[in-house]
């Protein structure tokens, strides 16, 4: 329950934190990112990420190597993507574009958007947080949309949460069964197989706060329980999730930047892009995770493949 | 004597060999009855042609038999009000009982022991499902059954009357629906004389559970009404006009399975009964 509700949280004297919704989302205003920051103003930013869960900038028309340079001030970034690789140049850097056609290692591999999902939860150590900036924006669609996984627990009955605590589930990349270069895709999966075995409830490393810890598009099944008791379980908490109120949806303009933090939110970019001729073209920088670890502070479990490493 | 315990299903039932329902035996002989019930959920005596007033003595030496309280006071026996007669003929009580119950579950004090008779029967078909709700909690997992250890449900009779009768004239006047009452019972119970835990749950009769918010709730719910409807967890008896079928309610779920054309009459009675010891007067 959010007590106080002011407009905005003021920082410092130029740094303003306006909240977008009640329990996700806030926009930043009053710093340049272009330049090295101060340690006001990445404790300010980090603060409001950990609070607001996806922070928001305006007008930041950062270059490739700026972006990389601000994602510096706040983590280790990994290489662009840890299946799919990154921008030659820049191996940071991720190209999210409407038909990925930048993607370096293997564009007949390119896949439609995925659904709601947090990034690479089949790694023991999925990402700490992502920084997605818009470079071709559509004049108007191809809007991102993230939730608050942390709100979710805190929704779910006493019963519930007691049930969900002692679980633990696999994640892994889950095969293509149909659409475009299914087969490329699958060979690219099957050579680089990733699994790990998370508990359904993390705490949060830095806030202590415990979050709903599971998403479609890697959760495979949960740990102990019957083929249908996983099944109805998964569906039934991927439907919670996805409650209006727990919802931020950010429209796009050029020069915006996204920063989220991985550990307690999803995120879905929605498709009505791919229903017009717009072109959209964001690059994304991803800062390396720690292990999460469950309320009875287990550490999740690798099953395959490596953990994601910092470059 | 000559009696003998035969099962004929896999997971549930099993036949009563050289026992007459009209003859009086030992109170051993009854524990002996009482056992085997709760140990197989269902127990069937073939050719026991009986009166509605001989197969209410024949319950009262299992347990204790009491009047029938139905919403449809017209299908009680003429000869006495502990026999509902079961019927399919127009204007009857077609599709009663065609999903998932244990008899009474929507009050304080369900039956823990049915007795039913098929008099008149279809060429093929009317046959009814029972399902074991000791099988049904065992199959669950660990984590699953500590999950609904300690959740109780709502078991209310109105559910059964939207769900079974909204494709037909319903002979049940909104009035009568609502002097149904509702009761609570917990989702797991104990067997009091087997001491094997069974799920207490009835697609016909629980849409909540107590403890749970509403969404949460329907979840679970739709999750246990879908598990108990699995095959493994079943006996389908084909009945056999003058079969004397027993029924453990506080192991069993049945269903009537309405597959043969309702204007051939099917006709039989059902009367029921409480145990002492009874999980419900226990709880």
């Amino acid at each position: 329950m959010v007590t106080t509700n002011p407009k905005t949280y003021p920082c410092s004297e130029q740094i303003l934190v306006k909240p977008l919704t009640v329990h996700i989302g806030a926009e930043i205003h009053g710093v340049d990112l272009a330049k090295p920051l101060s340690s006001l103003e990445v404790t300010a930013i980090r603060n409001a990420l950990l609070r607001w869960k996806v922070v928001f900038f305006r007008q930041q028309y950062l270059t490739h190597a700026q972006h990389i340079e601000f994602a510096r001030q706040f983590g280790d970034p990994t290489a662009g993507h840890v299946v799919f690789g990154g921008d030659s140049e820049y191996p940071e850097l991720y190209p999210v574009t409407k038909h990925r056609t930048a993607l370096a290692a293997r564009p007949s591999a390119t896949r439609v958007w995925t659904d709601w999902h947090t990034d690479v939860t089949a790694a023991i150590n999925p990402p700490f947080a992502s920084i997605l900036r818009a470079v071709v924006v559509p004049p108007y669609g191809g809007d991102t949309q993230w939730l608050n996984m942390a709100a979710a627990y805190e929704a779910l009955s006493t019963p519930m949460q007691t049930f969900l605590n002692t679980l633990r589930a696999v994640h892994r990349f889950k095969r293509a069964t149909d659409g475009d270069n299914a087969d490329d895709y699958n060979e690219m999966v099957d050579s680089n197989p990733i699994e790990a075995e998370h508990p359904m409830i993390t705490v949060h490393p830095e806030t202590g706060e415990k979050a709903l810890f599971t998403n479609q598009e890697f959760t495979g099944s949960i740990v102990g329980l019957t083929p249908k008791e996983s099944k109805f379980l998964l569906e039934y908490l991927w439907e919670h999730c996805i409650r209006p109120e727990f919802i931020v949806r950010f429209r796009w303009e050029k020069g915006s930047i996204a920063f989220w933090d991985n550990r307690t939110t999803q995120h879905q970019a929605v498709r009505d892009v791919f229903d017009s001729e717009f072109d959209r073209e964001f690059y994304r920088v991803t800062l390396n995770g720690t292990i999460p670890v469950g309320v009875d502070g287990r550490l999740s479990k690798k099953l395959s493949g490596e953990p994601i490493k910092a470059i | 004597m000559g009696l003998s315990i035969e099962r004929i299903g896999g997971v549930l039932g099993a036949e009563i060999l050289g026992f007459q329902a009209k003859e009086v035996y030992s109170d051993a002989t009854y524990d002996l009855i009482r056992q085997a019930l709760a140990e197989h959920c269902v127990l069937v005596m073939r050719d026991q042609p009986l009166t509605d007033l001989e197969a209410v003595e024949f319950l009262d030496r299992i347990g204790i038999t009491f009047d029938q309280w139905n919403i449809t006071p017209d299908f009680l026996s003429p000869d006495t009000p502990k026999v509902y007669q079961l019927t399919s003929r127009a204007g009857g009580s077609r599709y009663a009982g065609s999903t998932w119950h244990a008899d009474y579950a929507f009050t304080d004090e369900p039956a823990d022991v049915s007795c039913m008779q098929m008099h008149k029967l279809p060429a093929v078909g009317g046959d009814t499902g029972f399902a074991n709700m000791y099988a049904a909690y065992d199959a669950l997992s660990d984590q699953m059954k500590n999950m609904i250890a300690d959740l109780s449900a709502i078991f209310d009779n109105s559910r059964r009357h939207r769900l079974q009768y909204s494709h037909e004239n319903t002979v049940i006047s909104k009035e009568q629906l609502d002097r149904v009452p509702v009761a609570r019972h917990p989702l797991v119970i104990t067997h009091p004389l087997t001491g094997r835990k069974a799920l207490y749950c009835s697609e016909a009769l629980v849409d909540t559970i107590v403890e749970l918010p509403p969404l949460e709730s329907k979840a679970v719910v739709d999750f246990l009404h879908n598990h108990v409807d699995q095959h493994q967890f079943h006996y389908r008896h084909v009945w056999r006009a003058n079969d004397l079928v027993l029924v453990d309610n506080r192991c069993t779920n049945h269903c009537a399975i309405a597959d043969y054309d309702i204007d051939v009459s099917r006709e039989g009675i059902v009367l029921c009964a409480h145990m002492d010891p009874s999980p419900f007067r226990l709880s």
